[in-house]
Parts: C-alpha cells; structure tokens; sequence
C-alpha cells in the first residue's frame, strides 16, 4: 500500500452529525464490508474515535474497568460538508475527515496536531466464516446453505496457530485492527509503558515494535521492546510548543511502531529552528482483537494531556501514608521469629521501616488466603508486634489457585464454575507455584464479588486491617503455557476468548482486591474504612486506581538501578506514579557499592521497597559493614524527611493526574537539552534528582533544566545555574537539588515508622528564585481513611508564598482539618547576605 | 529532662553546645528546638535528629535511646520518662527488675550445675587425650613391626615371583604365537569382507570407486534422508574425487563399516518388524558412530585380561603349577602385611589429627568428638557429628546430605560458635555450609536448626562443656 493510499472510504452520503456526535459509514472498497466510525468530542480536550463492523458475525468485546465511567461528550458543530469531506469544530479544534483516502485531522488554528490514517495503515479484519465449513443462513427470501471456500491469499496462520508444542484454535478466525497517527510537529514521544527502555521511545522500524502482552518474563533485558508485565498503550508525543497523545483502548496483544521524525532528537531541532522539514512522531497502533477505540489527547502542555488522560481512566487514589515510608521485603521471611527479627533490627539500626512483606512461602503450600501451620502459626499475634512499632504487614495473593480438593477456595471456584475456562468448556489447569492450578475468572461479576469477600476479615482468617495485599503472577502467569501464560483460546465469561482479554486480567484481579479491602471490616460507613495499598505486577490503564506498581523480577545491576529510573518515569507518565523496583535487584547478591547506590536512588522513587529472590544471600541493610549501615540509614532518614512532600504530591495526582516524579519534559517542555534524559528526575515541580548509577562513581553529570531557573543542593545549599554541570559525588552523598522558587515541606524528626511521626512539627525549605520569590504546597489529612473524599473537615490544602522578605500561607479550597503538628523550622535558601530579623505574626 | 545534669553547667544564664560551636540562652536547652549541630541542647525531647535521651530506670538498668523515641507513643524507657507528653507508659522497672533477678537466679544456677558437668568434662577429655598419646606411642611401636614384617614378605613375594615367571616365559611365548596367528586371520577376513564391499560398490568394475558410482548407494545415505548428498559424499569418500581399493580399505571402509554392519542387523530386524527401536539405533549411530566403534574393539582386549593373570590349571605343568602357587601365597601374604601398616597409618594419623584439634582451653569439648546429635524438625534430621561432620535426612528417610565438614571455631579462643564447610554444592549454588551456635546446657543437644540462607545452616547446639564459671556470670548480675 502506498503511503496516503487506502482501501478504506467514507461514505459521506450516510454522515450524521449530531449536537455531541459525528457518526459515518466507512467501506472497505476492496470487499465491501462496512463500518460504522463515530467521533465524540470530550470535556477538557479529548476526541474519542470509534469504529466498529456495522454487522459483525460475533460481537467485540469491550473492556471493562479501564475507564472511570463513561466520559463526558461536548459539543460538536459541523463546519462544512462537501463529497469530499467534511469539517467540525470542537472549541478551537476543527476535526476534518477525508473521504478518500480514508483520513482524519485534527488541527488547531493553523497547525495540524494528529491525522490518523495518513499513511494508510488502518485495518479492520471484519468477522467471517470459517473456510470449509457448512454455513447455514436464514435470510428474508428462505434458507441459504453454502461451504465457503478458502482464499488462497489468506494466511493460514489466521484460522489457527502454533507456538512450541501448544496450538492456538482461533474460532472466530483473523479479528486484527490497526492504524496510524501521525503528531505533526512532534520531536520526541514517550509513553507504551510498560517497556525495559529508555524513557523517550525509539524508532522501531529497524526491530520489533513495542508490543504489549502482559508475560511473566524470566530475567528481562535492557533496552527492549519486548513485552513486559504491564501494557499502557498511551502514546505522548511532544514539541516544545505541544504535547498530545493517543490512548489505544484495546486490551488484545498490541505491537506499536513509532517512527520520530529523525531519530536523533538534536538534529530534528536543529531542522526545526533552521525552518527544515517539520519533525513530526509517526506511530502505528495493531491490535490482535477489539474495536479501534481510541482517543486523542490534545493538549496542548504536558499537565493538560496528563488531566485528560486521568479524565478518562482516573487517578490512584491518596495512598495511606505508610505506603510512602520503607518496606522490607524478602522470598522469604521465614517464619514468625524471622519477621520479628528483621523488624527489630530495623531498631536496633535506628532505620526507619513501615512495611515487613511475606512472600509466598508463608502460605500453606501455596494456598492463598491461609498461613503456614508451622512457621506462621499465630499471624494475628505477628501483626500485633508490627503495629506496636506503627508497622504494617503485607502479604502475597496471587491469582492462581491450588487444585487441591482440600481447599475451600478451589472447591467454592470448581463448584460454581469461577475458574477460567479451556476452548472445551472444561476448567483451565495450568501449572504455577501451586503445581497444578486453575485461575479465577474475574471478568465474571460473581466472580469479582466472590474475591472480594475472601479479604473480609471474617473470612481470610488470620488477617487484620493492618494487612495489606501484595497480587503477584497476575499477568496471568502460567509455567507451563506458551509465553508462560494462558493460551489465548481460552474462555471467559460471556464467552469472551482469553486473547480478548489478557491484557486486562492483572486489572480485573486489583479490582477484586481493592473492593474487597474496602469492605473487609464492619464499618458501616465508607468514609471511615481504611484505604487499600495493594501492589500488582500486572497493569493496564486504568489499574493506578486501584494498585502500585513494580517493575517485576529485576536483577542486582548497575544498568538495572538506572533501568528502574527510565520504566518509572514511563509508568508515571502512563497515570501509574506509584511505581519502584526491587532494591537491591531482585536476582543475585549486590556488592555493597551497589547496594547503598540503590537504597540512596530509590529513596526518591514513590515506591521504596527491598526485595530479593530466595536464592540470595541475607540483605537486611545491616549485614554489610558499618559504612553501609550507617548511609543506607542516611538514605532512608532522608525518604522519611521528604514524605510531607510526597504525600503532597500524591495528592496532586489524585486531584489532577499530574505524576508524582517527572522527567524534565513534563517541567520544562521547552528547554529541548533536557527532552531525553532519563538519568535524572523531578520531584513533583521542586526537586531535582540525578541518582548516581555507574560503579565506583567520583561525580555526577547534571543537566540543571530551565533557562532562568537556580537549583540549590539540599545537603551543601550550593547553588546551580541551567545548563550541563559535573557535580563532584562521595559515596554518601545522593545529587539533590531543589528548584530556587519552591518551597518544600519536611518532617525532620525521623521515627521509626512514619505512624509514629504524623503529630511531629513540619519544615518549610524555602528555596528562592532570583526574584527573590517562592511557593509550595502542603496537603495533611489522617494519613489512612477515606474521610479526605467524603468530608469537609478531615483535610486541608496549604499554599505557601515567599516574597518580599515574608512568608504566609493561606487554606486552599474550602476544607478544613484539625491536626497537633506546628511549623518548628523555616530555612530559606538564596537571602542575600545581611542582618535580619525574623518577625511571626499571624492574621485573621 | 535533664538526666546527665552533671554535663549541663550553665553560666551567666547561657548554655554551651558539647561540641563547642554554639553558645545559647538557657532557655533554649529543652526547648523543643534543636539549635547544637550535635543535638546536646534537647536532651529531653526529640527535636534533634542526633539526639540522645536518658532513661534512669531507677531499680533496673538505666539506658540512652535516640531522640526520635522520645513521645512517639511507645514506652522504651521503664520508668517511662521517655513518654512523658503522651502519657501512655507506666513505671514497669520494678517488675522488670524482679523477673531480671529471677532470670539471673535462673542462669546462676544453669551455669554453676553446668559448670560442675563441664569440670567433669574436663577431667574425662585430659584423660581421653592421655589416653590418645598413649595409643599413639604405642601404635608407633606396633607400626614398626609391622614395616619390618612388610619388608620381610615382600622380599619372600619377589624371589616366588621370579621363580614364576622365569617357568611362564615359555607358555607366554606358545600364548603370543597363538595370538599373532588369531589377528593375522582377524586382518585377512576384514580385508576379504572390504574386498567384497568394494566389488559391490565399484559397478563398473574399474577398481576405482566414482562418485556417479556411489550417489546412488542407500547405504551412504547417512542421515537417512532418501538421497546420497555431496556432503555425505566428501565424509565417506574423504573430500577424494575417486577412491582406489588401498585407499578403500584404508580410508573409506572404516567410515563405512559400521553402517554396513548395522544394514545387517536391520536386515535382522525387520523380521521382528520393530521399526520404533530401528530408527532409534540408527539415530544413535549418526551421533557416536566413531565412539561405539571404538568400544566394540575395546571389548576383545578387555576379555583377554583375565588370561594373563590366573592360567587355568590344566594349562600348565606340575612344576610349573607349584611355581605359580607358590607366588600366589607370598602375594597374598605380602598383601595382608601391607594392609594392616595402612589399616596403623590411618588410625595414626587419625589420632593424631584429633589430639591437634582445638577442643576448647581445657580440652572440654574432647569427649564431644566421635559422639552424634540429632535434631529433627518437621521436614529434617539434621545429624551433628561434633569436629566431624554435619548431614541433613529427609525425615521420611532418603540418602543423607552433608551440610559441612569441620573447619573450625568461628573466633579462636572463643568456643561459641563452631564452623563446618564444604559440604555438598547446592544445585546452581554454592557448597552447604553450617554454623553451629554453642551455648551452655545442662546435656548435650541440639535444639534448633534452620537455613536463614540458601544453603547456609544454622544449629543451636547445648552442652555443658559451654558452661562458664558461674562466678563471672554472678558478679554481673549481682549489679542488679
């Protein structure tokens, strides 16, 4: 097909507009299969696009829980028609679709921002017979019986499939859709996450696209475009005066193609500033199964295209502040004596610690939901020791079950008919931790309330509201199926085939467990349950309302400590800001340079936790030497320091979608130096983060973004102007610099959880810009209910304002919350040497 | 509060941090503000991250805890003046120092009985180590003896051997005769069957084997595919054009036989229609051809090696026969005489091994070695052979597994932890290693084990010879 060409036309004499909808048929010239298109135009700056067969043999499915409630059309106005095309405007954008070639733009005043289908690519395998079979029709002249033939031309991989020793039946025969979106303009995209490689996307015509096929993968590598364990097929593209996107609602395998305008960024905007040929982010979206649904984003600035994203898929919700703090985690724990031991010597270390973890070992034999007779026998009394330090526990759920006719779980599971299904209707059984397991079906409603009522307290015995919920394996992970998960001609409820839903299933799994946390106990009142914290492996878009994120089985590497800066970033940017990885890797024994480099990178990551495989030797942060004790200790005080920040941060993610860490581009989309570095992040809009991750490092190189902007080191107050600086680096110190015109709120008195801190005083770092000017936030509530949703008194939104000499603050919005802490420090960074007087006074 | 109050002078109203670097009003001690870098103005709140508070604890032992601890709602202190703005502690002291009291009773009277057993150890480790020297002295002496009889039958063992092997040469040399003869007729009917494949083989009958010749032969047909490729064609033919009959018999038969030889046993066993154990033969061959070969010439070889060594009787004549027996007997007797100076050096160097170990300042653990204590828990027998070994059983038996050897004390001079490595490697891991911790008990046994690493053990071992004086152990706890 030449680029521009397509099969595919409008038939503008079936084009219908209406006050919030377009809809046309659209034709395949080639076979004559129609299709119905409908454009709907969304509150805040999103276009949804849809196409469907107008009479399919076998409906598609269409994904539940990924977006938040069905989005909210806006008006549309038809410009102008002719045989040609057709013109509509929405606010400022006026959308045109081009007959033939089949053609969709999208522009703003005079420039083009997205044409979707400019080079062609669009595809809709329309549902058909099968060959060779006897097809029966009852039509309005009688009844019709006729064998279809096969077509040569067709590849005979379509009807059915094999990979290794496993075959893939595909009833309902080729059911692909593809399409192209050109970003006009555009130099750099991010996004596709979840993918082991740089944060800005690479042109792919050279290997594999990005694919996205949610797969446990045994030791991934770097710099890949493999499949990983999550898929959030959002595409960003950005220009310094731009940024828009794409979000591709398809949970079927998905490959992605992107082509950017030159592959090396510098050079495209050495073209773009010498007037020349426009760089524009070609991408090319091929799902296996599924409607083409999908939305433009439009922007135009970096934060907008974040608020439309989380307008159509949600935001997390206000993590319970414990999460934020450090979580100890090991395969395994291995009894209750071990996990008292660890957690006491977090104290005897004076490390500050909130979480101890129990992998699966602690199960009895791998039956979730119960505890080991022997080594955990009395789990209730375990968490108890926990909570008397402000602790908490978590623990692993995974979503395959042990066929085991001794388990109530997989008896109420066989019984009811919960369990995933083959292509024969009998119960999958694959093998995973459990030996043979089957898997729940959590597309099904009954399922989902089923799960859910495991996690009441009355039912999973030996839990308490002070047990948190760890969903691993739930890609889902099968040892023996192909790719190590489920064949794809599995079945669903509704009839749905796995290939259908796969991407969706780790979702579908956190929903269950999210509900089922929310309504563990007997409080009646929801404002008053606890929040959740649920960690899954598994994600689709959609998933950060429910769960955190990891990036899976990493491996003690000083390219993997980097890697988990890039795949964050990505994953924030996808609407998952509750992302980290494995400290210190999860496969093999760091040395202790590595070690400590970890502790110190991801004490700046939202999530922060220590895990290992069980093969590794002991890592408690002590077991090293004195040295490493002691600045792993630093590393984790300075966290425990920070999290007023975080908290806050994560509330403006909730509020608005804007992810907690961010790379450069996101703060600064027009300093183009900046654009592709994912060595370094920000967090929220004050700090600037450059973890060291190269062995035996003596300094740091910094790109200090922003072209009027001064960075101040946290620890010396050294101060930083823009531009590319080697900044000289010990083996203490982690590169951290805050943004001169922020104000940063702090807890100082570091504790031994952060429970025990919630009434401590805050610290204003007040870091001023050459103005002589700051300001900053702080969001405080109780740190662990729901009442921050449901009520005006249990939450308060503080903006801090440095200038002319004095600092003040005032309540945003309008609620109120009523807590013991007191402001004990103000440090204000960037005065100009001189006497001075502090004076305090308050107004009403 | 100010505990230390001796370090906390004040003068003309004004307080100097311990570090020196700043001068404060008294005011600001305790303030709740940490001014001092080195956090010395608040010991009594939690406003210094470096801080340090005081509990006195008075009637029990009194302690420092880091600021941070200071009203976080935990009671660290037992007189709970660490909690003093919360109010959720009570004074526990006195009773902590009641069951303090009780446990050091406790652990006095453990470690004075344990002592008394270990005294008793003691006196039966010299005696055993005595014992040991002796026996050493004396197996020096019965080691001596034995040489000297060694020496004696192998001087006996040599002139029988000579005697027998001077009568033998002439029945080697009918034996070697026999056997030239046996290859030359061996050599002649291989020849003869090579002779015949290449007749069959050379079509044309030329003498000289052409490719055109052999691309149609089944039996080049190596990897059994239907066709003769060129690459089987070059294996076979040596990368030769055309193959003369010397260089036949030379090159390509060997190459060639055992697929001929196998074509014969197919032949065979086509009668039983077998074809699944066929095809397996023939895919054997394709990978080890040359390996089974050789093998197959091993064997003969193999066979003749009992011959040379014990001639059946009838072979040989009576004299020669009375020879033979004699040298039998003074083999076997020189070999009795060499075996018990072996079976003295290994129990020598055994003993000797032993008195050089480290059994503890006075010999204590000595009657520990050469004992066994097992421990089993709900998967395991762990079996501890003190300065042996360590091995681990399934419980429900199974082969056993050796989790250590004995290396050593983990600290010299200090017996509380033993070390035992090199035991069997882990699958993809390191060799098993256990360390045994030693503590005193009123018997000798182990009372934990666990893996808290991959193939790292850990055993709880108790035994009296761990008992310390109990006069040490009462003088600290008198304090209380």
């Amino acid at each position: 097909m030449e680029p521009g060409k397509s099969a595919y036309e409008l038939d503008l004499d079936t084009l219908l507009v209406e006050e919030r909808s377009l809809k046309c048929q659209l034709v395949n010239t080639d076979n004559g299969v129609k299709f119905i298109l409908t454009l709907v135009p969304l509150k805040d700056g999103t276009v949804r696009l849809r196409v469907e067969e107008e009479s399919p043999m076998r409906q598609r499915f269409t994904p539940p829980y990924v977006l938040n409630g069905e989005p909210v059309p806006d008006r549309l106005k038809l410009i102008s028609k002719s045989d040609k095309n057709v013109l509509v405007a929405y606010g400022s954008y006026v959308i045109d679709l081009e007959a033939v070639p089949f053609k969709i733009d999208i522009s703003s005043g005079e420039s083009h921002l997205i044409t979707a289908n400019a080079r062609g690519l669009f595809r809709f395998e329309h549902t058909r017979p099968k060959p060779g079979c006897l097809h029966v029709f009852f039509g309005n002249k009688g009844v019709y019986i006729y064998r279809e033939v096969r077509d040569e031309s067709e590849d005979p991989g379509v009807w059915e499939e094999n990979f290794k020793s496993h075959q893939d039946n595909k009833p309902y025969g080729p059911t692909a859709v593809a399409m192209d979106f050109t970003f006009h303009g555009a130099q750099v995209a991010y996004g596709l996450p979840e993918h082991a490689d740089s944060h800005a996307l690479r042109t792919t015509t050279k290997g594999d696209p990005y694919r996205f096929y949610n797969l446990d993968v045994f030791e991934y590598e770097l710099k890949s475009e493999m499949a990983l364990y999550a898929s959030i097929p959002l595409l960003i593209a950005h220009s310094p005066r731009q940024t828009s996107g794409v979000f591709w609602l398809n949970p079927s395998e998905t490959w992605v193609d992107i082509v950017t305008g030159n592959s090396n960024v510098v050079s495209s905007i050495v073209n773009f500033v010498s007037g020349g040929p426009e760089p524009q982010v070609e991408s090319h979206f091929m799902s296996e199964s599924g409607n083409i649904d999908v939305f433009f984003l439009l922007g135009p600035k970096p934060q907008d295209v974040f608020f439309q994203y989380s307008k159509l898929t949600g935001t997390a919700p206000i993590p319970p502040y414990f999460s934020l703090g450090f979580h100890q985690c090991r395969w395994n724990y291995i009894d209750e004596a071990d996990v008292d031991n660890v957690h006491k010597g977090f104290d005897e270390h004076d490390m500050p610690m909130d979480v101890m973890w129990l992998d699966i070992e602690h199960t009895d034999n791998k039956k979730y939901f119960t505890w080991d007779p022997f080594k955990f026998p009395t789990p209730v009394e375990m968490q108890q020791n926990l909570t008397a330090k402000g602790r908490k526990l978590v623990a692993i759920v995974d979503p395959h079950i042990k066929r085991d006719p001794g388990y109530f779980l997989h008896n109420d599971a066989t019984n009811n008919g919960y369990y995933v299904k083959n292509k024969d209707n009998s119960d999958y059984e694959g093998w995973c931790w459990s030996g043979s397991s089957s898997y729940l079906d959590f597309l099904n409603p009954a399922v989902q309330d089923y799960y859910s009522s495991r996690y009441k307290l009355s039912n999973y015995q030996g839990s308490t509201e002070n047990l948190f919920i760890w969903n691993d394996m739930n890609e889902p992970s099968v040892f023996n199926g192909p790719e190590i998960t489920m064949p794809k001609d599995n079945v669903h409820y509704g009839g749905w085939e796995h290939r259908e839903v796969h991407n969706i299933y780790g979702l579908l799994q956190v929903v269950g467990t999210y509900n089922g946390l929310v309504h563990r106990s007997d409080i009646a009142e929801i404002e008053n349950t606890q929040r959740p914290f649920i960690l899954t492996r598994s994600a689709f878009s959609g998933s950060q309302r429910y769960a955190a994120i990891w990036t899976g089985d990493n491996a003690a590497e000083w390219s993997h400590l980097a890697a988990s800066l890039s795949m964050c970033l990505s994953l924030a940017v996808g609407g998952m800001s509750f992302c980290g990885a494995d400290v210190a890797g999860f496969f093999n024994n760091p040395d202790r340079e590595l070690f400590v480099r970890w502790y110190q990178a991801a004490a700046f990551l939202p999530f922060f936790r220590a895990h290992a495989h069980i093969d590794t030797k002991r890592r408690e942060p002590w077991l090293f030497d004195d040295e490493v004790t002691r600045l792993v200790r630093d590393a984790l005080r300075t966290r425990y320091s920070y999290l007023p920040l975080w908290y806050t941060l994560f509330y403006g993610n909730n509020a608005t979608g804007a992810p907690v860490i961010r790379p450069m581009w996101v703060e600064f989309p027009a300093d183009t130096d900046g654009l592709t570095l994912d060595d370094q992040l920000l967090v929220g809009d004050s700090l600037l983060v450059r973890p060291v991750t190269e062995a035996g490092a003596s300094q740091v190189s910094v790109y200090f973004p922003g072209d009027k902007t001064i960075w101040y080191d946290v620890e010396s107050y050294q101060l930083y102007n823009h531009g590319k600086t080697t900044v000289p680096v010990t083996f203490s110190k982690i590169p951290v610099f805050q943004r001169g015109g922020s104000i940063v709120p702090k807890k100082e008195r570091v504790r031994r959880s952060s429970q025990l801190m919630h009434n401590d005083p805050y610290t204003l770092i007040v870091a001023l810009d050459s103005d002589g000017k700051a300001e900053g936030y702080l969001y405080i509530d109780d740190g662990y209910t729901h009442r921050y949703i449901y009520r005006r008194d249990s939450s308060v939104y503080i903006h801090f304002r440095f200038a002319d000499g004095k600092l003040s603050s005032n309540l945003v919005g309008d609620t109120r919350y009523s807590t013991p802490c007191w402001l004990e420090r103000v440090v204000i960074l960037g005065m100009k040497p001189g006497p001075y007087k502090a004076i305090a006074f308050s107004c009403k | 509060m100010i505990t230390e109050s001796s370090l906390y002078q004040f003068e003309n109203g004004e307080f100097t941090c311990f570090d020196g670097t700043l001068t404060l009003p008294t005011s600001y001690v305790n303030d709740d503000y940490c001014d001092c870098f080195d956090g010395s103005d608040e010991p009594g709140t939690s406003a210094c991250p470096n801080g340090i508070f005081h509990c006195g604890n008075d009637g029990y032992v009194s302690k420092n805890i880091p600021s941070s601890r200071v009203n976080d709602g935990i009671c660290d202190c037992c007189d709970a003046t660490d909690e003093y703005a919360t109010g959720n502690c009570s004074n526990t002291c006195a009773v902590l120092s009641a069951e303090a009291k009780l446990q050091a009773e406790k652990l006095a009277e453990l470690m004075l009985q344990g002592n008394h057993l270990r005294l008793q150890m003691i006196t039966a480790g010299k005696q055993l180590k005595m014992e040991r020297k002796e026996r050493i002295s004396a197996l020096e002496i019965e080691k001596a003896e034995a040489e000297q009889l060694k020496s004696e039958a192998e001087t006996v063992k040599n002139t029988a051997e000579a005697s027998e092997n001077s009568a033998l040469e002439y029945y080697r040399a009918i034996e070697e005769a026999q056997k030239a003869e046996r290859e030359e007729i061996e050599k002649q009917e291989a020849r003869n069957e090579a002779k015949e494949a290449f007749k069959h083989l050379d079509s044309d009958s030329d003498g000289i084997l052409k490719k055109d010749e052999l691309i149609t032969r089944n039996i080049l047909d190596k990897n059994k595919d239907g066709e003769v490729s060129d690459e089987e064609l070059q294996f076979f033919m040596d990368d030769r054009e055309e193959v003369s009959e010397e260089d036949f018999f030379e090159v390509m038969w060997p190459k060639l036989k055992p697929f001929y030889m196998m074509q014969q046993e197919a032949t065979l066993d086509d009668v039983d229609n077998d074809n699944n154990k066929e095809t397996e033969g023939e895919e054997d061959w394709d990978k080890s051809g040359e390996l089974e070969v050789g093998k197959e010439e091993e064997e003969p070889e193999a066979d003749e090696k009992p011959e040379d060594f014990e001639p059946p009787s009838s072979k040989y004549d009576e004299q020669t026969q009375k020879l033979i027996d004699e040298a039998n007997k003074a083999r076997a007797n020189f070999e009795a005489v060499e075996r018990s100076v072996r079976d003295l050096e290994r129990e020598l160097s055994k003993l000797k091994e032993s008195v050089s170990k480290d059994y503890g300042v006075d010999d204590e653990f000595i009657s520990l070695d050469g004992q066994c204590f097992t421990y089993t828990d709900r998967e395991y027998t762990y079996k501890l052979c003190p300065f042996d070994q360590v091995v681990q059983m399934g419980k429900s038996g199974g082969s056993e597994t050796r989790l250590g050897v004995w290396k050593s004390w983990g600290t010299p001079g200090d017996y509380n932890i033993m070390l035992y490595e090199k035991g069997q490697s882990c699958w993809n891991g390191p060799q098993r290693s256990t360390k045994v911790l030693v503590s005193c008990g009123l018997e000798s046994v182990v009372v934990g084990a666990s893996e808290p690493n991959k193939c790292e053990y850990v055993l709880e071992f108790k035994t009296p010879a761990a008992c310390k004086m109990p006069q040490q152990a009462k003088d600290n706890h008198d304090e209380l």
